[in-house]
């Protein structure tokens, strides 16, 4: 994929406002499933960003409604997390989980997730421009003038920066994070 | 050193590189580690970078979900509510405060929040807001509560407010939380224990603030893990100094707790307990038949007025209080009582037509009157039983006593009736017939047929000589002639007796709640309404006792009402006692179940689906009736025939016995040749001739010239002893036949000579002849070839014995349990006295009487089409015990399905009949009573 070839990728958020209306009846799910309160709506927003991504990939195609995508997904990320927390095991549903999840998307999953932390360390400037460019596709004139640089040079040397940092800091992170169980 | 490698992974990953550029980066990356994990940690960040972005949108569509929801609802009004042990409550009124804001909604709901908020209640709880669009909305708070705000639901300054609205709520559920927020768990100073306190307000969009409509209200469920006794709802009170009290305790709806429907029992109270003791099936599926076949059940005894006068008078005092005890009326026993109007009338076997021959063939015109020259109608009435049998027979108007004892024979001779019925059910009736005695013109018409009548009486007991010439100028008058078109019905009637008898299906004026209309809906279609809810279930235990579909209907039509408030209904009825039930405050299940319309139309189809296949069912049961009745009634009139042409044949063939043995006794013996032809002795001798020529022979002669030889022959008797002879046979054969007929003994004289032929009486008597549904006594005498059926009444049996003959007596008696069987051989008449008859199976009866008919004589007529009918008869007995155990069975449960049944406006209408009856039996009741005798 060049630069130029770049096209915003077109989202409509009314789809996200939509299905964030049926949080209450997502929550009463989940909390049908043992999930307490508190994690519920943090699965709620990840099954959402999963939907959102997917919805980007050109080999995806919705079969369901995509309130019913979402639910399903967030059954699967609370007995994922439920697993990995060995809270929720009875025999009857993990025989029956485990057949449904794919252990290494689970793990990129994971990954992703330390990396997304690690990004957040980045500054606000960093962040909206890695953000605009690899989510939302913008060209780096545009966010040159969004985020008020100069020019798209200057952006796209701020991008290295910016991918640089975020590297350190993942690296941090993945230190700490292996240290803390020997811990 | 760290940026390039960055910005190198970057282009390569963007495809920014240029061709030879990219294959060296491969090339490198193929053999450093360093760079592969480089490479792929930036492919992650990539992607990690671009789900921040989409966590970003997440984020922001969670921000303005729930800035929406602080927008939608504005600020709060000073009401407040605790649910003080509380399931759900069902908020009618709630107090609130203005609020004079004039803002935007979106863009100024935070700062009207802000405005709003210090408004709430408990400061210290977080405020849910919540918009309600124009048409209503459900919401659910944060702990699940649910609210449903219908439309209407609020007053602005006490006028209904129809725009969009902002409903500020806030809860608190569990103990901790109440506690933090330091609300006052007291009322007074009595501690309470909360299952939840809320607090609700409502304000326009620009933040005025709203009544609770409390024609509407707003409708509250509060998910508790149990119903607490005792729980209700309190108000909160202000008391100004930052501090509230709960005040004014008020019942609370409990929301029933839906049930599946096959757990649940809408059978009236003892219909269950009742089928228990009867030790009846269980499964659901019968008992729900069971039930369903008294679908408009209506007793045979509502017509009935001679009957049940403690029951009426009871009625009258006690007017139709539902809930009073159900019934004082005794099972009956149909056999004994008599059913005054039947839905079809008892009838003669065959009919009309079949009654009018019967009569004028038995009967005998008596002498004495045809002397005095009698004549006249006599009613006679009698009652026919449920088994068809005549008992209390009894002269209505008497013409004169011997027509009137004729006509009693008469009564006596007929056969069994087809009893009446009512419902289907065979039902003991009173009939009344007119038999008219005749002189006229009839004679003149009936010469020469004595003969024939005389044979058509089976067993003649009569003791007087019924003379040559007397004939029987009788006629039976049994449809008036000026009502022709009623004649056609009549006949009709007899000639298919089952076309309208079906069950007449008009519904009986009892109050009562038919089982339709439960049914319809004890169906999982009707699961989650208030219908599939143990609060309803025990209301309608109480329904069913109000025997009134109207408070049914109440119920399943409004399903979408709280309980309680149809209880209201039902007690403004004047069922006071749902009082009680009202006051248990039961909301309604799923009150915006869009589906309850559907469930609606469904429910009336289901009642009229049920209702089609009770009368189905009915018809159905009361065609095999039908079939059967008419079965046994075809069989019956070919049996009475069958005994008639046995009974003639018996005759005949004794007469020519008689005739025979005197005609040898007297000498006139050889006179006798009846067939010149069978005379001719056979192969006494043989004829010869030689056959000359090849073709067809005959041996033959002309028959004349036979005649010739047999007038030759005859001619070699003294031709004046053999006319003389003749002439004397002749005589002989007339005394035999008319002194046989009268089956007593007489002589004969000729020849010089006298004979005398002995009839013997024969008289026995069956013990405990009550036990007995019917005794047939069978003689088979041995030198006929027929058999005779006797004639008996109550097990007596007087029949006389020919003196030359030797008899074999059986008897069969049929009981419930099966056959008694007596049999007695070589009998010459004489008292047999009291006769126990024994148990015997079927297929040895049919044995015995088999053995016995075919002993006696090789030539004895088929006793087969004989045993036939006694089976068929056996059964008849059997079924028609089976039809009372039935309607018995079943008025016996219709007592615990209609707890009103009895009280029925039909009876109460017909208490003043019984009065007027005895005075107004004039003209017009006779006449009514002579339309009606067959069955109309």
């Amino acid at each position: 994929m060049t630069q130029t070839s770049r096209k915003p990728i077109e989202r409509d958020s009314s789809e996200l406002h939509s299905l964030y209306k049926k949080w209450p009846d997502v929550k009463r799910y989940l909390r049908s499933l043992g999930c307490k309160a508190a994690d519920a709506e943090d699965i709620f927003q990840e099954a959402l960003v999963v939907f959102a991504r997917k919805r980007t990939e050109p080999d995806f195609e919705l079969t369901v409604d995509p309130f019913h995508y979402v639910k399903n997904t967030c059954k699967f990320l609370w007995y994922n997390q439920s697993r990995k927390e060995s809270k929720h095991r009875t025999s009857e549903l993990s025989d029956h989980i485990t057949a449904e999840i794919d252990d290494s998307w689970f793990e990129k999953e994971q990954q992703l997730d330390l990396i997304e932390k690690a990004l957040k360390k980045l500054g606000e400037k960093c962040q909206q421009l890695l953000q605009l460019f690899y989510g939302k596709g913008w060209s780096m004139s545009d966010i040159a003038k969004k985020i008020g640089l100069r020019n798209d040079k200057v952006a796209k040397a701020q991008k290295y920066r910016c991918l640089t940092k975020a590297k350190e800091e993942v690296q941090k992170l993945q230190g700490e994070t292996l240290i803390t169980p020997k811990a | 050193m760290q940026l390039d490698n960055t910005r190198n992974i970057d282009r390569y990953l963007s495809g920014e590189l240029s061709a030879s550029d990219y294959a060296a980066f491969e090339e490198q990356l193929k053999t450093n580690v360093e760079l592969q994990k480089e490479v792929e940690l930036q492919t992650m960040i990539k992607e990690a970078a671009m789900r921040a972005s989409f966590r970003a949108d997440v984020q922001h569509a969670a921000r303005r979900y729930k800035l929406n929801r602080i927008i939608k609802w504005g600020a709060a009004g000073l009401g407040a509510v605790a649910l003080i042990l509380a399931t759900s409550l069902w908020i009618t009124s709630s107090s609130k405060k203005e609020s004079e804001k004039t803002q935007e909604a979106p863009v100024i709901a935070l700062s009207m929040m802000e405005e709003l908020s210090p408004n709430a209640d408990f400061s210290s709880l977080p405020i849910q807001y919540f918009s309600v669009p124009k048409e209503g909305d459900v919401f659910l708070s944060d702990q699940s509560v649910l609210l449903s705000v219908p439309k209407k639901a609020f007053l602005l300054k006490n006028e209904v407010y129809t725009g969009e609205a902002i409903v500020q709520f806030q809860e608190a559920l569990q103990a901790n939380e109440i506690v933090k927020a330091g609300l006052n768990t007291k009322s007074g100073n009595d501690l309470l224990e909360t299952q939840g306190m809320f607090s609700i307000h409502a304000y326009t969009p620009d933040g005025k603030k709203l009544e609770i409509n409390p024609k509407v209200g707003v409708y509250v469920q509060v998910p508790v893990d149990e119903h607490k006794e005792g729980m209700q709802l309190y108000e909160y009170v202000d008391l100004g100094n930052g501090n509230g009290d709960w005040q004014n305790p008020k019942g609370l709806a409990r929301i029933p707790v839906p049930v599946n429907m096959k757990d649940l029992d809408f059978y009236p109270e003892e219909y269950e307990d009742q089928l228990d003791k009867l030790k009846w099936k269980r499964g659901k599926s019968q008992r729900d038949s069971l039930y369903l076949s008294f679908e408009n059940y209506c007793s045979f005894e509502t017509n009935n007025t001679n009957t049940h006068g403690t029951s009426r008078s009871l009625l009258i005092n006690d007017p139709a209080v539902p809930n009073s005890q159900p019934t004082v009326r005794t099972p009956i026993n149909r056999n004994t009582m008599v059913v005054r109007f039947p839905d079809v009338e008892a009838r003669f076997p065959g009919g009309a037509q079949a009654m009018k021959e019967f009569i004028s063939a038995t009967c005998i015109y008596p002498d004495e009157a045809l002397g005095k020259g009698l004549s006249g109608r006599v009613y006679v009435s009698m009652e026919i039983d449920i088994y068809g049998l005549i008992s209390n027979k009894k002269i209505d108007r008497s013409a004169h006593p011997i027509l009137d004892a004729e006509a009693l024979r008469i009564i006596n001779e007929m056969p069994q009736w087809i009893p009446a019925q009512t419902r289907g059910y065979a039902v003991r009736s009173s009939i009344r017939l007119p038999i008219d005695f005749k002189l006229d013109d009839v004679r003149e018409k009936r010469k020469g047929e004595t003969g024939f009548e005389m044979m058509l009486r089976p067993a003649p007991k009569i003791k007087k000589k019924a003379p040559k010439s007397a004939v029987t100028p009788e006629e039976l008058e049994v449809i008036p002639q000026d009502e022709p078109e009623q004649e056609d019905a009549r006949q009709s009637l007899a000639a298919e007796g089952d076309a309208d008898s079906t069950v007449a299906d008009t519904p009986c004026s009892y109050e009562r709640i038919n089982p339709s209309k439960v049914l319809a809906f004890w169906k999982p279609e009707f699961n989650n309404t208030n219908l599939a809810t143990r609060e309803f279930e025990r209301r309608m235990k109480a329904i069913h006792a109000t025997c009134n579909e109207d408070v049914l209907k109440k119920y399943t039509s409004q399903l979408g009402k709280p309980i309680s408030e149809i209880d209201r209904g039902v007690v403004n009825m004047g069922y006071s006692d749902f009082g009680s039930f009202a006051k248990e405050q039961v909301g309604a299940v799923n009150p915006n179940n869009p589906h309850l319309k559907n469930i609606k139309a469904f429910y009336d189809k289901g009642v009229t689906a049920l209702q089609n296949q009770a009368s189905k069912d009915k018809n159905w049961e009361q065609q095999l009736r039908n079939k059967w009745d008419q079965y046994l009634a075809e069989l019956r009139t070919a049996h009475s025939i069958a005994t008639k042409n046995q009974a003639e044949k018996s005759l005949k063939e004794e007469t020519a016995y008689n005739e025979k043995r005197t005609v040898q006794k007297l000498g006139l013996k050889n006179q006798r040749r009846m067939n010149p032809v069978a005379a001719y002795p056979q192969f006494r001798k043989t004829i010869g001739f030689t056959a000359r020529r090849s073709g067809g022979y005959n041996c033959d002669r002309p028959v004349n010239r036979v005649i010739t030889y047999q007038a030759a022959l005859r001619s070699s008797l003294d031709k004046e002893t053999a006319q003389q002879r003749k002439i004397e046979r002749k005589g002989v054969e007339v005394d035999v036949k008319s002194g046989t007929e009268t089956r007593e003994t007489f002589s004969v004289t000729a020849n010089g000579r006298t004979r005398t032929i002995a009839y013997n009486s024969l008289s026995f008597a069956v013990s405990n002849p009550g036990k007995y549904n019917k005794i047939m006594a069978y003689a088979f005498p041995h030198q006929l070839e027929s058999y005779q059926l006797l004639e008996g009444e109550n097990g007596n049996f007087i029949t006389s014995l020919n003196d030359d003959i030797i008899y074999d007596i059986c008897i069969v008696g049929m009981t419930d349990e099966g056959y008694e069987y007596f049999q007695k051989q070589t009998l010459k008449g004489g008292s047999v006295g009291a006769i126990e008859l024994k148990k015997i199976s079927e297929s040895k009866l049919d044995a015995s009487l088999l053995q016995m008919n075919a002993k006696r004589n090789s030539k004895s007529t088929a006793f087969t089409s004989e045993l036939d009918w006694i089976k068929a008869e056996k059964s008849y007995f059997k079924e028609v015990d089976r039809r009372q155990e039935m309607e018995e069975f079943r008025e016996t449960i219709v007592r615990s399905i209609y707890p009103c049944y009895g009280y029925d406006g039909g009876e109460s209408v017909e208490i003043t009949a019984p009065e007027e009856l005895p005075a107004s039996i004039d003209s017009e009741q006779e006449a009514a009573a002579e339309i009606n005798p067959f069955g109309i």
